[in-house]
């Protein structure tokens, strides 16, 4: 028997793999597992708010009570149905649209010879970069009416025009507004693929006699299926799951989606009906992210196959250039540079729909605080509030970057060197599992956990240091991917045959398996810290007023209706993210969304 | 002295089972090749030896020292083992240049840097790449980036050197030399070598002993002679050697005393070998392409005339093939030969150069 340990303790101290991987099951099932069995358990036990609504109900007993309520009662409509509904609705019209113009301008920028392409290329992808909301904010700017309140946008003052209310807020907006964001998603994935087709495949098919189209349906298409495959459950996952477009879209009309829904139930402190919602939203996840697998699964070997890179001979675009070129242009001026000018324009405006010089002010940058305007909030350079939030906006995405970029890669050492094991698939799987918690669902069990202290960890209610958690368990899915992904293109003798030279692992980690991962890791770091900067849903419930972010101080002065301020804010958060990602790439010559792919 | 002892040591893989139950001794100083198939598990072995693969069962020593052994609750990592690995791939790391791969084992080891600085000297010395310290992997050629492996290796003065199937990227010139540079190398260092390769021909011009393994099992092991003149069973016999062995089935009959070997193309007299006494049952014959004697008409009683099939003429032999019935011989001549297609030829085997198997158990009979 103690030989038998003997034999695990020395086999355990040389393999740095599974020490990692137990450090690895033991902290997720702290931070991933335990609060998901937490929501689980809300549902099916009364709760505080539940007891004033059911008669003889006593707290923490078991019940189905709230499932009841959500799937069968008077509620189930307003509760259950019209959300699921609305965000059905809204995640397939959204995917359709990114996906087709996703495709279209990845097709059109690695395949044929559209000028400028690199400047275009960077140019398109803005949108990855920025808040999914913040062309919402934009669209409020123009389409503004003032039937449902606030001030009125920029077509009803200016232009004169009654614009009606489905163009103003509910679901046309909100799925314009996604679909500007999200083709950005299709179109990083969809460049990748369509770069690694060897273009003798293709070749190949034409000396076979395909035609043009043959080619397209037979070759192209099975080839780029695994891409497709990654965008439709990105898109639909993530916009079904969003929640500040249709916060801001949906809320002034009481259109209600499922994550905005659950926001107002937890507002509420109806917790088990939230939680109920938030098991929907996972359940639909899940679905989606498994009938790709099943159908996608085995070809997905297509994509990481090496080509050559470009296509020789890109096709000609002819007289049809001239037209592509200058559509380009309109599009790029519609969704970034019209948004971001009337964005700047909107802060200096002294009332919020006058359009005239003699309106504009600087009061909203420099102003002292006035207790005439915006109920004497300083402007934003003179500001305590905003500096304090930038100051933790910056803190927050520079450590969840640094953590999580080697997180990613510990994650990714332990699964790839136990490949084929049980615990490898079971890390792999755990680590991504927050993709599919709901942000605000999941935020408000972390908040119930750490309020008080919980096992060895201290209460952390208010504090930074939840924030930080929150944020690095929720990009554990992509830094874990991004790890895998790295870890892959590293061959497992390069490290062995340094531990056989005697390299302590420490060294060979640092020395040898870190440098020939620095562009997976950088990208990643870019992407979590992208994120970071972005998160909104995931953070409202947990700041307090002096751990504030850029992204929660932009939505409690959007529920003041301080125009301004939220457009100022906004700049000022667009401004970090560009830079960081100028900054990023200096340092690393690594590709946006490197590592988006949920393949 | 053994060096290394396997004792019954086994992998499996789920169900796949690479290496059955191996027991090796390997001696001090000898140059040791695993020789077998692709999948036969060479590489497995190996990578137990070294610690990059650990063992379902059975255990492993060195020096007298146990390695590895479940039961005596023993599990030396790679890092304590001490030994020299060269890869395949030659794993040189791409982001350091010649002398970094060389030295970042070294000061692992706490190696004074002043001697770090002579053993690179010296190992580049002996695989002739001065002048190329300042490299990256990717500035050099195939055969340079397996020197540096090489030069690695050999830098780290272990007495234990393990090699997977180092020259098999290389292009056939420059494996015959490097063959005689590993050759070279190993009588100056005498390190106790295990080498894999699934080519024979490497096997037999550079080991002190052979083993031949298929299956996960080793089937022979023995000297490159043994290996090549008696080997144990008919695995062996088709894989070593080319032109490959020929074989040839038959029966023995006694006639006047005398055993003979026969089939539809040939009749041998067994004159002076103790034949096996298995009359009238099947039985296969192999022997070897140079052991086989011509003669252009059929002066010798020993065969009816043979069809010549194919002339191969190699510079500095000629492989003719043989057809008779369904009996085909492939015969090792030296030099041209003036032999041509659809030539009527006779043959002359010295029976002493004959080994026998048995058709169901493929083993040899002696
Ligand atoms: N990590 C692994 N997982 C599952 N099976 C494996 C693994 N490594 C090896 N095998 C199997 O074990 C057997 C032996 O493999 P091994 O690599 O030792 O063969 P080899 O003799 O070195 O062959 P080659 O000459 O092709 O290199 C093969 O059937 C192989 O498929
Ligand atoms: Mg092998």
């Amino acid at each position: 028997m103690s030989k038998t340990l003997k034999f695990y303790r020395a086999k355990l101290k040389s393999k740095p793999e599974l020490t990692l991987s137990i450090f690895f099951i033991i902290v997720f099932s702290f931070l991933i597992v335990v609060p998901f069995l937490k929501m689980i358990h809300t549902t099916f036990t009364y709760q505080s708010y539940d007891l004033r609504l059911a008669r003889g109900a006593v707290q923490g007993a078991f019940t189905w009570f709230h499932y009841q309520r959500v799937f069968a009662s008077d509620l189930t409509k307003s509760f259950f149905i019209t959300p699921l509904l609305n965000s059905i609705g809204v995640g397939f019209s959204v995917t359709i649209i990114a996906m087709i113009l996703g495709s279209l301008l990845a097709w059109l920028f690695v395949r044929t010879d559209i000028p400028h392409r690199k400047f275009f290329q960077t140019v398109i992808v803005v949108p990855y970069m920025i808040p999914s909301w913040v062309i919402a904010l934009a669209w409020q700017l123009f389409f503004q009416n003032t039937r449902i309140g606030g001030q009125s946008g920029v077509l009803s003052t200016f232009f004169h025009i009654d614009v009606p209310d489905w163009l103003s807020y509910g679901f046309v907006p909100i799925v314009i507004c996604l679909a500007l964001h999200y083709y950005s998603y299709t179109f990083l994935l969809m460049s990748g693929a369509l770069q690694t087709i060897d273009s003798e495949l293709e070749e190949a098919g034409s000396i076979a006699g395909l035609k043009r189209r043959e080619i397209l349906r037979k070759i192209t298409f099975p080839l780029v299926l695994p891409a497709l495959g990654s965008s439709f459950v990105l898109t639909v996952t993530r916009s079904m799951g969003t929640f500040g477009t249709p916060a801001l879209l949906g809320l002034p009309v009481r259109f209600f989606t499922i994550p905005t829904q659950i926001y107002a139930m937890i507002n509420a402190r109806n917790m088990g009906d939230s939680f109920v919602l938030a098991l929907v939203l996972i359940v639909m996840a899940i679905t989606a992210i498994s009938i790709n697998n099943k159908i996608i699964g085995v070809r997905k070997s297509f994509v990481t196959m090496k080509g050559k890179g470009f296509r020789a001979k890109p096709m000609e675009l002819g007289k049809a250039k001239p037209v592509l070129v200058t559509l380009l242009i309109v599009f790029i001026i519609m969704i970034i540079v019209l948004p971001i000018i009337m964005l700047t324009w909107s802060t200096f405006m002294l009332l919020p729909d006058n359009y005239s010089f003699s309106n504009l002010t600087s009061h909203f940058w420099v102003g002292k605080s006035d207790a005439m305007i915006s109920s004497g909030e300083p402007g934003i350079f003179l500001n305590r509030g905003v500096l304090r939030a930038t100051l933790n906006s910056v803190k927050l995405g520079v450590l969840a970057s640094i953590v999580n970029a080697f997180l990613g890669l510990l994650i990714g050492y332990s699964v790839v060197k136990n490949r084929g094991t049980r615990i490898s698939k079971l890390i792999e799987g755990v680590a991504f599992a927050p993709y599919v918690f709901p942000g605000i669902a999941f935020s408000a069990i972390y908040l119930g956990m750490f309020s008080k202290s919980f096992g060895p960890i201290p209460a952390m209610y208010g504090t930074f240091a939840l924030i930080l958690l929150i944020v690095i368990v929720k990009n554990l899915p992509f830094s874990s991917r991004s790890g895998i992904a790295a870890m892959l293109q590293v061959d497992k003798s390069l490290e062995e045959t340094a531990s056989i030279q005697g390299i302590p692992w420490l060294k060979r980690f640092r020395l040898i398996i870190l440098p020939l991962c620095k562009s997976g890791f950088v990208s990643g770091m870019l992407l979590t810290f992208i994120t970071a900067m972005r998160e909104l849903s995931l953070v409202i419930l947990l700041v307090a007023p002096n751990t504030g972010l850029l992204t929660t101080m932009i939505f409690s002065y959007k529920t003041q209706e301080q125009t301004q301020h939220v457009n100022g804010v906004t700049l000022i958060l667009l401004v970090i993210i560009i830079l960081a990602n100028i900054i990023i790439k200096k340092f690393a010559n690594t590709k946006t969304g490197q590592s988006i792919n949920l393949g | 002295m053994s060096k290394i002892s396997l004792k019954n040591l086994t992998k499996k893989y789920g169900s796949v089972t690479a290496v059955n139950g191996i027991n090796l001794d390997v001696i001090e100083g000898e140059f040791l090749t695993l020789l077998g198939p692709s999948g036969c598990g060479k590489t497995t072995t190996l990578r137990m030896i070294a610690g990059l693969e650990e063992p379902t069962s059975g255990e492993l020593y060195s020096d007298k020292k146990v390695l590895f052994s479940k039961e005596k609750g023993v599990y030396v990592p790679p890092e304590m083992r001490n030994l020299g690995f060269m890869f395949q791939s030659y794993a040189l790391w791409p982001h350091m240049n010649v002398t970094r791969n060389i030295t970042l084992g070294l000061e692992s080891k706490k190696i004074p840097s002043s001697e770090i600085k002579n053993r690179v000297n010296d190992v580049l010395n002996k695989v002739q790449l001065n002048g190329y310290e300042d490299r990256y992997p990717s500035e050099l050629s195939g055969g340079q980036q397996q020197r540096v492996a090489l030069a690695r290796m050999v830098a780290a003065k272990s007495d234990i050197f393990l090699m997977d199937e180092p020259l098999s990227n290389l292009d056939a010139m420059l494996r015959i030399d490097m063959r005689s540079e590993l050759k070279h190398l190993h009588n100056e260092l005498g390190a106790t070598t295990v080498y894999v390769t699934h080519d024979q021909v490497e096997a037999l011009t550079l080991s002190d002993r052979i083993v031949v393994m298929n299956n996960g099992k080793i089937q022979q092991c023995d000297t490159p002679e043994a290996i090549y003149k008696k080997p144990q069973n008919l695995f062996i016999a088709k894989f070593v050697g080319s032109p490959p062995i020929n074989l040839m089935k038959g029966i023995i009959v006694k006639e006047d005393n005398s055993l003979f070997f026969k089939n539809e193309a040939i009749k041998l007299e067994l004159k002076g070998v103790t034949a096996p006494e298995t009359e009238n049952s099947e039985i296969i014959a192999a022997v070897r392409a140079e052991d086989i004697a011509v003669s252009p008409s059929s002066s010798e009683k020993q065969s009816e005339a043979f069809n010549v099939y194919s002339v191969l003429p190699a510079g500095s032999e000629t492989i003719i093939t043989l057809q008779r019935g369904d009996t085909e011989l492939a015969v090792k001549l030296s030099g041209f030969s003036s032999t041509k297609m659809n030539d009527s030829i006779s043959i002359k085997i010295r029976p002493e150069k004959i080994s026998f198997f048995n058709p169901k158990t493929e083993e040899l009979i002696l």
